[in-house]
């Protein structure tokens, strides 16, 4: 009787070769070496953009000038994930979500921890909680965490 | 000064075969390759199928054929130009968001260049099927030519329990 194989597994591999630019370089750098986190003015509308890169409305390059934000602010929207898929930044159950940083004009995604889940709510204050080991990329923040 | 990431997106998977398919594959298992007949029009699909596209007559247990190790190209296209994304950085594979479910299948990666991609009709078959020729009888590889599966000593019923075709004539 011939064996029926019921699944055929494999990984697809795609290797990516990505030049930071110079001003995200220098945004990875100042979280690694300073524990602060920049941003830029778009050239049209005036705005924060967190991380420095392009204002996504305006479509417009922002200033060349870094200007530092808090590295706290507001929790404007969070999901729980409590199902497991490869290549998550956590084991779940975790949270993550956006935080309009004070002193920014834009969501900036991360994971929110240090917390039980059923208390975070949108809208509370959370701040980032640093490692102590960096290296220059956005696990250079551990999570963030509500504030009193 | 701009900094350089060089990273891997990886993306494993597990493909559920179905019955027939699975059957298939478990054929290779036992160096057999197996086709489906339509019981209506009659045609040999290889690789099997559990539907005849042309009547929409369901295909099952019942209409499983065996067809021959060998038959003729159909078409090929040549592989002589390597490429990347065949294996995974060594960098990558120990780093802290590898995932523990990255299992490695080293025979489905593409073999070394040159090689050639090749549609064979097997004898027994209405349709072609996919595979590879390589080495020295790339040379000798032509459409219309013969061709035969050459099957591993050690098979675990995989599409690459067939080693390759070999041109014959």
């Amino acid at each position: 009787m011939t064996e029926i194989i019921e699944n055929v597994q494999h990984t697809w591999h795609v290797p990516y070769h990505w030049s930071f630019g110079e001003m995200t370089t220098k945004f990875f750098e100042y979280m690694k070496n300073e524990k602060t986190i920049y941003g830029a003015k778009c050239t049209a509308c005036g705005k924060v953009i967190v991380p420095p890169g392009g204002c996504a409305i305006c479509m417009a390059p922002v200033e060349k000038e870094l200007i530092p934000v808090k590295d706290e602010g507001i929790l404007d929207s969070v999901t729980i994930v409590n199902l497991p898929y490869p290549g998550q930044p956590a084991t779940p159950p975790y949270a993550y979500g956006y935080i309009i940083l004070d002193g920014s004009n834009t969501f900036f995604m991360h994971m929110v921890g240090g917390v039980e889940h059923e208390k975070i709510k949108v809208g509370m204050r959370v701040k980032a909680v640093w490692n102590e080991e960096r290296s220059g990329d956005f696990y250079d923040i551990k999570y963030f965490q509500p504030v009193e | 000064m701009s900094r350089i990431l060089d990273w891997d997106i990886t993306v494993p998977y597990k493909w559920t075969t179905g019955s027939v398919i699975g059957k298939f594959l478990g054929g290779l298992k036992e160096h057999n390759i197996l086709g489906a007949k339509c019981p209506a029009c009659k045609k040999v699909f290889v690789p099997p199928q559990d539907l005849c596209p042309d009547c929409y007559v369901d295909l099952g247990e019942d209409d499983f054929v065996d067809v021959k190790n060998e038959g003729k190209v159909i078409s090929f296209t040549k592989v002589e130009q390597d490429f990347f994304g065949k294996k995974p950085s060594e960098e990558y594979l120990n780093s802290r968001i590898s995932p523990a479910s990255v299992d490695e299948h080293p025979l489905l990666w593409p073999p070394e260049v040159p090689y050639a991609i090749v549609m064979v009709q097997l004898t027994g078959a209405d349709t072609a099927m996919v595979h590879l020729v390589k080495g020295k009888d790339m040379d000798k590889l032509a459409v219309g030519g013969q061709v035969k599966a050459v099957f591993k000593d050690e098979t675990i019923g995989h599409i690459m329990d067939i080693e390759c075709f070999e041109v014959i004539s």
